[in-house]
């Protein structure tokens, strides 16, 4: 593995994409397809195949209680179809980017990821976002930091270890990379087409929450201080909380039982994703 | 954090080369290729003449892209004349107001040398306008330094994107509001919405039911078909169904669902529904047929419902090891009671039985009441009389204990009909029908007593009703024939030979299966089900027509006339007399060759209507005998008011008839006879005392197996001339 200059990361970054490992290119190929229009679940089901590993994650994703069906899916063509392009695109793009396979991941990345996209669906309703782009928001929001761990991994690794409350990661990083994993996450998925607001909300994730924000920001911001809080990362009266619950049209009141939501959703989701 | 850097992203999209690589227009075998400048020139003049905005980019000196042609459609999207717009830089003709800002952040790619570029941004028009385009450039094949440049304006679907979220913000309105519970999903069974009325009836906040929390509010026996359900229709199939919801204060509402599949513009399999609330519609349902099946007064089922358990045990296959059985009960003298203490003591006096009856059958057993004071218990495993000896005492034992109406006990007695409904019963009004039979043997047996429906009686009246049917066949086509017993005339005092007189004309049917069927049997039978009218004329029929051939066959050995048996249907038919004229005129046979035989009876019942009759039938020279006589309730003055011919001594009045015995009343009857001016005829003669003490009474006639049984008409022909005196047969 190269160690990065921080000026090249992004280009080379997208170099090491394309030249992405066989299995890893079949996810590539369904981040594509599922852009099309034309295509159907049968052929992203197809276009899955190749790739045992993914296709059985969707069938255990379809079959989580996440999605209520529990047991009942046995196709990958109908798991897609439950679970949604938009999600399977997603999961395709993780998968793209690594994190199935060989290589491993930031310590409690899914944990994070899981809370992320649970909360961040929760409140979307709240704010107006469409629900499953406020899950896919959630579920890819942290993709900048996978691809850093991966292709960056020691220096990486020490700025995690760096990082504490007052100088966050996307500070460390923003002075070490010149951009931070938001900004590298919003760019790898705006190559591979994913939605304008897809890319912004995870792009804008550590800006100051506003209520005058776009939907899917609000959303997303409002689901990180949910499971920040939920996993004991952060406090209720942090600022970042706060404002990201305020964002989110959150009344303190609901709290209690958006992170107890949150907590059980997170976990099934967790179970799912991980064989 | 800054906006997302669009010129640091890559906007390099990895998609399939394109198809036509490496040149523009494979030849295949076959095919009229173009020289390149023609197939050029042709493809620039079609180019110019397209409405969309379409262009050639080349690489300038310092190695930028830039328009090297532009089409007029594109000049004036952008609001240039073509020629200004060539040789300007590809950056420079799309600078948009956004991207100055972050401008030495690294340039925008806008074209790469293998591959198809295409993003979405804003370009500025000459006059300073901003227009949203989409861009797309695709590399000249086999050039590396030329592309084709194509924009296209997005104005367009931003005004359908408004039109569409003003359609989307009115539906939603319409059904936020909406009067039924609406919810859908847009993909899974992961609801996205809900509206006012669907949260109100899981009675939940919206916030909870989104997602999959609306299952758990699904009643847990009806999740896993809630689930096969979506998932039908996950898979494109509408379902319609029943389920509950509990709600959290632990209310379950019947709610109907009915969901269709909805795809998204995403093409995931979600879906759309409603529910209706049907719990009141149920509970309304339930009290209906609750109602319709149950006596309102003592909440036994009722007779309907108990007709219907029953019918469907009869309908069970095999049931020799366990039939069902029917106990009908009615209170006795129920009606004095209800009379003499009012009818709200009937009404506890019957809920007091209702109940008792409840304790005194057992499991499984059932009790109804078909209304007044009639009750029927449908038993299972009653196989035998004394198993439903059993039942029936305990429940009459129960039944008999006196109830307290106010301060006074009243005593209750019930009488009991019991069947055991073997296979042979189908019908379950055929049981009932039986059982109430039977009640009525226990109620005329004396009351607070049962009986047992019996089977043979029933067996012999299906027989009957076989045997009714076998019988209108055998008049219909003829079956019956006619025997003839001969009357003779006893001499007095004399011991010669008895003489032929007349003869009776007997009915006689052979059925094809059971042999001679007697006349008894047959005759009532023919009573009952009005054959007789049928069969009388026949056998007169018959009888006349054979007169008429003995005359000529016999001639003075010929019996002198025929007597034919009317039966009281016939006697009720007022033109009685006119069919018998009918008949002689058919035959040609003489009125006073025929006499009609009339029971007491069959008189007695009209005298009215006999007197015309007999008047009418003695002008035709027709004469009557009163048969039978002595038997049946007899008036004498009936005797005096019509005007009989004849008088037949029944065959039981001559039982005691012995040599030497004085008999008073066969005595007085011939008395009778004569003093009438009767002619007197003795039935059932079977023994030469019988005629002696006839003969000593004066009896002028006698008929009997002694002197011959009914034969058929050629046998009587050779007895006739067997019997003939020899004076006769000389003449």
């Amino acid at each position: 593995m190269t160690t990065l200059a921080s000026q090249d990361l992004i280009p080379e970054l997208m170099t090491e994409l394309e030249r992405l490992p066989p299995a890893r290119s079949a996810a590539l190929r369904i981040v594509q397809l599922v852009d099309d229009p034309r295509s159907t679940a049968t052929g992203v089901a197809a276009a899955a195949s190749s790739d045992p590993a993914f296709t059985a994650r969707l069938l255990r994703m379809a079959n989580s209680t996440y999605y209520g069906l529990s047991g009942r899916v046995a196709s990958a063509s109908f798991a897609i179809t439950v679970i949604g392009f938009d999600t399977v695109r997603s999961l395709a793009a993780m998968a793209a980017a690594g994190d199935l396979g060989e290589g491993d991941l930031p310590p409690r990345f899914w944990d994070r990821a899981t809370a992320t996209a649970s909360g961040t669906a929760l409140l979307s309703r709240r704010v107006g976002a469409n629900v499953e782009q406020a899950f896919c928001a959630g579920i890819l929001h942290d993709l900048g930091s996978a691809l850093l761990w991966r292709y960056d991994h020691d220096r990486y690794a020490d700025l995690l270890a760096r990082a504490d409350a007052r100088t966050p990661v996307h500070v460390l990083e923003q002075r070490e990379y010149g951009g931070t994993h938001a900004s590298l996450c919003a760019d790898v998925l705006a190559a591979w087409r994913f939605p304008d607001d897809l890319c912004l909300a995870i792009a804008r994730q550590h800006d100051r929450p506003s209520i005058g924000g776009a939907p899917l920001t609000r959303a997303l911001q409002g689901g990180l201080a949910l499971a920040g809080v939920a996993d004991g990362r952060l406090r209720r009266h942090d600022s970042v909380v706060v404002g990201g619950l305020a964002a989110a049209n959150v009344p303190p009141d609901d709290l209690p039982q958006l992170l107890a939501r949150v907590q059980v959703e997170g976990r099934e989701l967790v179970t799912a994703l991980q064989a | 954090m800054p906006e997302r850097r669009r010129s640091s992203a890559p906007a390099q999209v990895a998609l399939p080369p394109p198809r036509s690589a490496p040149g523009w227009a494979p030849a295949r075998a076959g095919e009229v290729v173009a020289p390149p400048e023609v197939l050029a020139a042709g493809l620039l003049t079609w180019a110019d003449q397209d409405d969309g905005f379409l262009a050639l980019l080349d690489v300038s000196r310092d190695g930028r892209p830039q328009v090297q042609w532009v089409n007029r459609a594109g000049a004036d999207l952008l609001g240039y004349a073509a020629d200004e717009l060539r040789g300007q830089s590809l950056e420079r003709l799309l600078r948009s107001p956004f991207s100055i800002a972050h401008e030495g952040t690294g340039e925008l790619p806008l074209v790469h040398e293998r591959r198809v570029v295409r993003r979405a941004m804003p370009v500025q028009r000459f006059d300073g306008s901003v227009l949203r385009v989409t861009l797309t450039t695709v590399p000249v094949a086999g050039s590396r330094q030329g592309w084709v440049l194509r924009l296209v304006p997005e104005h367009d679907v931003e005004a359908i994107a408004a039109g569409l979220l003003v359609s989307h913000e009115r539906f939603r309105a319409l059904a936020d509001k909406a009067p039924i519970a609406i919810f859908s999903s847009d993909s899974g069974v992961r609801l996205s919405y809900v509206n006012d009325v669907f949260a109100e009836v899981c009675s939940e906040s919206p916030e909870r039911l989104v997602g999959t929390g609306w299952l758990s509010s699904v009643h847990a026996a009806d999740r896993p078909q809630v689930l096969d359900a979506m998932t039908a229709v996950l898979s494109g199939i509408p379902q319609e169904l029943p389920l509950r919801v509990v709600r959290p204060d632990g209310e379950v509402r019947s709610l109907r669902a009915r969901v269709v599949p909805v795809s998204s513009a995403r093409r995931d399999a979600g879906f759309v529904g409603t529910l209706e609330d049907v719990t009141e519609r149920q509970e309304w349902e339930a009290t209906l047929a609750y109602q319709a099946s149950h006596d309102p007064l003592t909440g036994l089922l009722n007779r309907r419902r108990l007709l219907e358990l029953l019918g469907e045990q009869l309908a069970l296959p095999s049931r020799d090891d366990d039939q069902p059985a029917l106990l009908f009960l009615d209170l006795d003298d129920f009606k004095q009671i209800n009379d003499s203490l009012g009818h709200d003591a009937g009404d506890r006096l019957l809920l007091e039985v209702a109940e008792r009856l409840r304790q005194a059958v057992r499991e499984g057993d059932v009790v109804s009441r078909f209304g007044g004071d009639e009750f029927a218990v449908l038993c299972h495993g009653v196989l035998d009389e004394e198993a439903a000896s059993d039942v029936a005492r305990r429940l009459l034992a129960a039944v008999t204990l006196p109830v307290i109406l106010g301060s006074r006990p009243v005593h209750v007695s019930g009488s009991l009909g019991v069947v055991l409904a073997g296979p042979a019963y189908v019908d379950p009004e055929d049981v009932l029908r039986d059982a109430d039979v039977a009640m009525y043997q226990a109620k005329a047996a004396g009351k607070d007593c049962w009986a047992l429906f019996d089977e043979p009686a029933r067996l012999r009246a299906r027989d009957r009703v076989e045997l009714a049917h076998d019988l209108r066949e055998a008049v219909e086509t003829g079956q019956l024939s006619v025997h003839y017993q001969p009357v003779v005339a006893l001499e007095p005092g004399s011991q010669a030979r008895p003489r032929l007189v007349s003869v009776e004309a007997l009915a006689r049917w052979a059925h094809p299966e059971r042999g001679m069927v007697p006349p008894g049997d047959f005759i009532e039978l023919a009573e009952e089900t009005g054959l007789v009218v049928a069969l009388g004329l026949q056998v007169l029929r018959a009888a006349c027509r054979q007169m008429v051939r003995w005359q000529s066959s016999l001639g003075a050995l010929a019996p002198s006339s025929v007597s034919v048996n009317v039966s009281a249907v016939q006697m009720r038919q007022t033109d009685l007399p006119e069919i018998v004229a009918e008949v002689l005129r058919e035959t040609g046979l003489p009125g006073s060759a025929l006499t009609l035989e009339l029971t007491e009876t069959v008189v007695m019942s009209d005298t009215v209507t006999a007197a015309a009759s007999f008047q009418r039938l003695h002008a035709m020279g027709v004469r009557i005998a009163i048969d039978d006589f002595g038997t049946g309730y007899s008036s004498l003055s009936v005797l005096r008011t019509l005007p009989f011919d004849l008088l037949k001594i029944d065959r039981s009045l001559l039982s005691g008839l012995t040599e030497g015995t004085d008999d008073p009343i066969v005595a007085a009857v011939v008395a009778l006879g004569t003093a009438l001016d009767l002619d007197v005829v003795a039935e059932g003669v079977e023994t030469p005392e019988q005629v002696q003490e006839l003969r000593r009474l004066g009896c002028p006639l006698a008929q009997g197996f002694l002197f011959a049984r009914p034969m058929a008409p050629e046998a009587l022909e050779g007895w006739a001339v067997a019997f003939a005196p020899v004076s006769e047969l000389a003449s």
